[in-house]
């Protein structure tokens, strides 16, 4: 299996050293991390009395683990760890560990893969509705071109950030966002939508340079309510085969909208604030 | 090939009144527009899908311990079953097990009811040595299941996956997950304690989740002591999210389960059924949402979400993709009370964790139902007309809804978000599936028809698990009758403290949810307490169709009703339908026996309890090994009345002998002499659980004595330390520590007034 030869590759296994656990097994592990609180961390997470017990190391990034093979296995431990936030080269901490941990300890994910790009049409949202008809469902996997679908993926995820409240998130999604308006392939749009985006896309672009230019979350959601109006323009030129939402906050600025791929309400304008205030005004499909 | 004389005669029967393959089934299902949606056959050939399933008895070790369980053709979970819409189903069962017997049920299948697979309801059980064969065609398409309808067969192993795919779908990597449970303990005792009332499940669970116990040393640790004492003073006993200690949870039959040839950029559909028998799943996935696209079979219009839960039988398809290269992503299915969870890892390489869920919060679950339960026992939803599980109640518990322990309960009420209380969507950014965001793609609206309408609400007792619908169990109604041509409407409510996963065999129902003609189709209906829910479906297949709660213990304690659509032909598996029918109701009709005995320096006691859902016998002992201490026996038969059952009349006999004490008689509280050392008695009374779950026992005997007594065993001080405390009227009077040790001993300590101080080791079973 790949992890054992992963594991014999780069784990050093030695015969028992410590007193207090039998049938001890150490190994060596790559363990990212930064600094000195990281070792605390981590060491406490690996530890299980009369179990395991772990000594990492900040210069060399590197774990020594030692267990009980009778009674746990590296595998549970290595978990733990990573449950605490901390890569393995075996295990990857959920994104909510990772980004619970405090600042200092927000080591670079060496371990981590980038996503693989987005190619259009092949987005997990656009293509996946329309189950109800054998022949949609045939269509589907034919994977339809859709160019402006990183558009929209970068504009919920910057709208999700909104929801959070999280203002450092949402710089970065804007900047996503922005990334995307310049790279759509305008050659594999249709003709009417490519006259729509024509007309909206220098009005997107500027308020997306606003959102990612502040950590002001009021001024982010001010200028995301700018977006909507053009969004929801391009939406309707080029209906993707999963339906959009547009939702309303009544409270916001007299009234504004937005736009979800969810049926649920999450207000971007207020998050947990008044989470579900609004209504869905219209849905936008195919 | 061996055919035995039995196989013979169900082949004979199916030939006589047509092949079941036959059968007009497709008239049958014109009412069902959602039903057999690919249309006309086309250049489709139909052919018949053959599986041969042997069932024999086997050993397995899960946990380093040898059990008892079984296995289809050698596999458990069984085998995958795969077929194609339009296809007949050929499926050939042999029972190869030595005795017991069996039966095996299609899950979600609509098909003429004598295949049904109800043993003595609709079919012929299958016996040792026998086969039986199963053909129908297959009107559908989706993920369903089957599993044993006999006894508690389907806890060990006997459950398995049956898909059905579209006839013309494009190919897409899938993979199947059956989900479920496995406990060292014979399903049998787990059944019989649970009737016990007995809490070993919920201290196996303390080592892992401490505070499970809910005892009071638990709650004042987490600064609840008020909580838990409102609680007891309203008869309730510990908060259960699940009932059942389990070892392990499975996926595929094992901890962990790979699909490892999925790469990056695959969009992969993911067919979960929850084959468990009494544990609810939480669904997540570490590498982003996931996007539900069809429940218990039937299509619904995509909706994405961070997580949804599976009630016990409920299946749900979901679209789900692979992120990154060399990176295997967890899908994490966690049981409702979150102690264990079981894993499938998607993709190869580096494994991306999702993350874990958290402890409950078992004391704001505590609180929110003392704030809920009425004196009465019956349950209040203080006006939020809840139900489709958007008020999940239980959010209060959820640390990553409602926020970490301390921050909560210091804060009285916490999160006051009027109606929002307890909208999980409404209090965090993470996206709880729930039925009112389900709806089917197509129209699902029923034939025209007259509207049966019936009105069921769902009760239990915890303390004695008695499960009914209206306060009756099957055994203890007769079936209802539902006509062609008739659409019913069930209007359910749930005023027990647990929620119900309750299935309809042969129908798909409509779950009633604000989205008008396009109301999704199901035939599990979770539903939580409180709730009130609406399904409607077409009476439009005859025969006898069982609908109970899924929840196997449940099931088995009477929790169902059966409808019956009178056949134009009697049942040709059942020739003797009134026999058949009397053997179906057996299963709820169960006594189950428990006992427990004090073996101590002073002397020996104990008591010992037959009972079924209605009615006890119980008997009690005190030996002691001195003529001076003497001994007492006795015994009381009675049945228990309300739907609470706290009221207990009952008549029995007391018999006691000692010698040496020269006080005798004694006078007892209500001034009559009363004597210990030679006692003869018969005596008729009743016993009546108090606030505090204390129970009153008051009795006149046949010498005209009165007697009065206040007992309440098992205290939990702490989870393994149990208090005993008894006074009655004749100035008698107990008080005792346990600390249980496992399920079987425990230590005991007691102070009785007849028989002195006292140590030594409890046996319970």
């Amino acid at each position: 299996m790949k992890t054992i030869s992963l594991l014999i590759a780069t784990l050093l296994l030695l015969p028992g050293c410590n007193a207090q656990l039998k049938n001890a097994h150490t190994v060596t592990v790559r363990v990212d991390g930064d600094c000195p609180m990281c070792e605390k961390t981590i060491e406490k997470a690996a530890y299980m009395k009369g179990e395991a017990e772990a000594d990492w190391d900040v210069d060399v990034k590197t774990a020594r683990i030692t267990y009980d093979s009778t009674r746990t296995s590296l595998d549970a431990v290595l978990q733990r760890i990573a449950q605490a936030g901390y890569d393995s080269e075996q295990y990857l901490a959920p994104d909510a560990a990772y980004a619970a941990l405090p600042g200092c300890c927000q080591y670079e994910r060496s371990f981590k893969r980038a996503p693989r790009a987005a190619s259009p049409g092949t987005n997990a949202h656009s293509d996946h509705a329309g189950h109800h008809a054998d022949t949609a469902e045939a269509a589907i996997d034919q994977g339809t071109k859709d160019p402006l679908a990183p558009v929209f993926d970068t504009y919920f995820a910057l709208k999700d950030a909104l929801v959070a409240s999280n203002a450092t998130d949402a710089q970065a999604r804007a900047k996503a966002f922005d990334a995307a308006l310049r790279n759509v392939e305008m050659d594999a749009m249709e003709h009417t939508a490519h006259l729509v985006w024509m007309k909206v896309m220098e009005r997107l672009a500027n308020t997306s340079g606003v959102i990612a230019g502040t950590a002001d979350l009021a001024k982010q959601r001010k200028a995301f309510a700018e977006l909507t109006a053009p969004m929801t323009e391009l939406a309707k030129a080029a209906p993707a085969t999963t339906p959009i939402y547009r939702d309303n906050c009544p409270m916001y600025e007299g009234g504004a909208d937005w736009l979800s791929r969810d049926r649920a309400i999450k207000n971007p304008f207020y998050g947990s604030q008044m989470m579900t205030c609004g209504s869905v005004m219209e849905t936008i499909s195919r | 090939m061996q055919f035995s004389s039995n196989i013979r005669s169900v082949l004979l029967l199916v030939l006589l009144h047509g092949l079941p393959g036959m059968m007009p089934v497709q008239a049958q299902h014109v009412g069902h527009p959602a039903l057999g949606t690919s249309g006309p056959l086309g250049d489709f050939t139909p052919k018949v899908t053959r599986y041969d399933l042997v069932i024999t008895d086997t050993i397995v070790n899960y946990t380093g311990k040898a059990r008892k369980a079984y296995a289809v053709n050698g596999s458990i979970p069984m085998p995958t079953l795969t077929f194609t819409e339009g296809d007949t189903a050929m499926i050939v069962v042999r029972n190869a097990m030595a005795k017991e017997e069996t039966s095996l049920h299609w899950h979600g299948l609509i098909l003429p009811y004598h295949l049904d697979g109800v043993p003595h309801l609709t079919t012929e059980p299958i016996k040792a040595g026998e086969t039986q064969v199963y053909k129908f065609p297959l009107v559908q398409s989706g993920t369903y299941w089957y599993h044993s309808h006999t006894g508690l067969q389907e806890q060990n192993g006997m459950h398995g996956a049956l898909i059905i795919h579209k006839r013309n779908a494009a190919p897409m990597p899938e993979h199947v997950v059956i989900l479920s449970e496995w406990t060292d303990m014979k399903p049998k005792e787990v059944h019989r304690r649970l009737h016990a009332a007995n809490d070993w499940s919920a201290i196996k669970k303390h080592q892992i989740r401490p505070g499970t116990v809910q005892s009071y040393s638990d709650a004042i640790k987490d600064g609840a002591f008020g909580i838990k004492l409102t609680n007891e003073w309203k008869r309730m006993n510990a908060m259960d999210v699940s009932d059942v200690y389990y070892d392990l949870l499975l996926a595929n039959g094992r901890p962990v389960d790979e699909a490892p040839r999925l790469k990056a950029g695959d969009r992969v559909r993911i067919r979960l059924i929850n084959g468990g028998a009494s544990s609810y799943f939480w669904i997540t996935y570490a590498g982003g949402k996931m996007t539900v696209v069809a429940s218990d079979g039937m299509d619904v219009e995509p909706v994405e979400v961070d997580r949804f839960i599976m009630g016990v039988a409920e299946t749900y398809d979901i679209i789900v993709t692979i992120p990154a290269d060399s990176t295997a992503y967890e899908l994490l299915a966690t049981s409702e009370d979150r102690v264990r969870s079981t894993s499938v890892w998607l993709g190869s390489g580096i494994r991306q964790l999702a993350a874990p869920l958290q402890p409950l919060k078992y004391f704001e679950g505590m609180k929110m139902m003392n704030d809920m339960m009425k004196m009465n026992g019956d349950l209040d939803d203080m006006g939020m007309h809840m139900s489709l599980q958007q008020m999940d109640m239980n959010v209060v518990m959820y640390p990553e809804v409602t926020g970490e322990k301390k921050a909560t309960l210091s804060h009285g009420s916490g999160h006051d978000h009027g109606d929002d209380r307890y909208n999980s969507n409404a209090l965090s950014d993470i996206v709880t599936l729930n039925y009112a965001m389900l709806r089917s793609p197509t129209p699902t609206t029923l034939p025209p028809g007259p509207v049966k309408e019936l009105k069921f609400t769902l009760m239990g007792n915890m303390n004695r698990y008695l499960w009914a619908i209206d306060n009756r169990t099957v055994s203890e109604t007769d079936r209802f009758l539902i006509r062609k041509g008739e659409n019913v409407r069930i209007i359910l409510h749930n005023n027990s403290m647990m929620r119900h996963p309750m299935h309809l065999h042969g129908h798909f129902f409509r779950v009633v949810n604000g989205h008008g003609d396009l109301a999704p189709l199901k035939n599990v209906l979770d539903i939580m307490p409180m709730e009130t829910d609406t399904i409607e479906f077409a009476a439009t297949e005859e025969g006898d169709w069982f609908f109970h709660c899924h929840i196997l213990y449940h099931m088995m304690s009477g929790m169902g009703r059966v409808f019956t659509n009178p056949p134009a032909e009697p049942n040709p598996v059942l020739p003797d339908a009134e026999k058949a029918w009397r053997h179906f109701l057996r299963e709820d009709k169960a006594w189950h026996f428990m006992g427990m005995s004090d073996f101590a320096t002073n002397g020996i006691d104990g008591e010992a309890m037959l009972m079924n859902k209605r009615w006890s016998l119980q008997t009690e002992w005190r030996l002691g090994y001195t003529k001076m201490h003497g001994q007492e026996v006795e015994a009381h038969f009675g049945r228990y009345f309300g739907k609470m059952q706290w009221w207990f009349p009952n008549i029995g006999i007391d018999w006691r002998t000692r010698e040496g004490h020269d006080d005798d008689p004694e006078e007892n509280l209500f001034g009559q002499r009363n004597t210990k050392n030679s006692r003869s008695v018969a005596h008729i009374g009743f016993q009546y659980t108090l606030p505090m779950l204390l129970v009153l026992d008051a009795r006149i005997d046949t010498d005209g004595r009165l007697r009065a007594q206040l007992a309440r065993h098992d205290i939990p001080l702490t989870p393994r330390l149990r208090l005993d405390l008894m006074g009655n009227s004749d100035y008698e009077y107990m008080a005792g520590l346990r600390y249980v040790m496992d399920q079987t001993w425990a230590l005991r300590t007691h102070y009785d007034s007849d028989m002195g101080w006292g140590i030594g080791l409890t046996l319970t079973y």
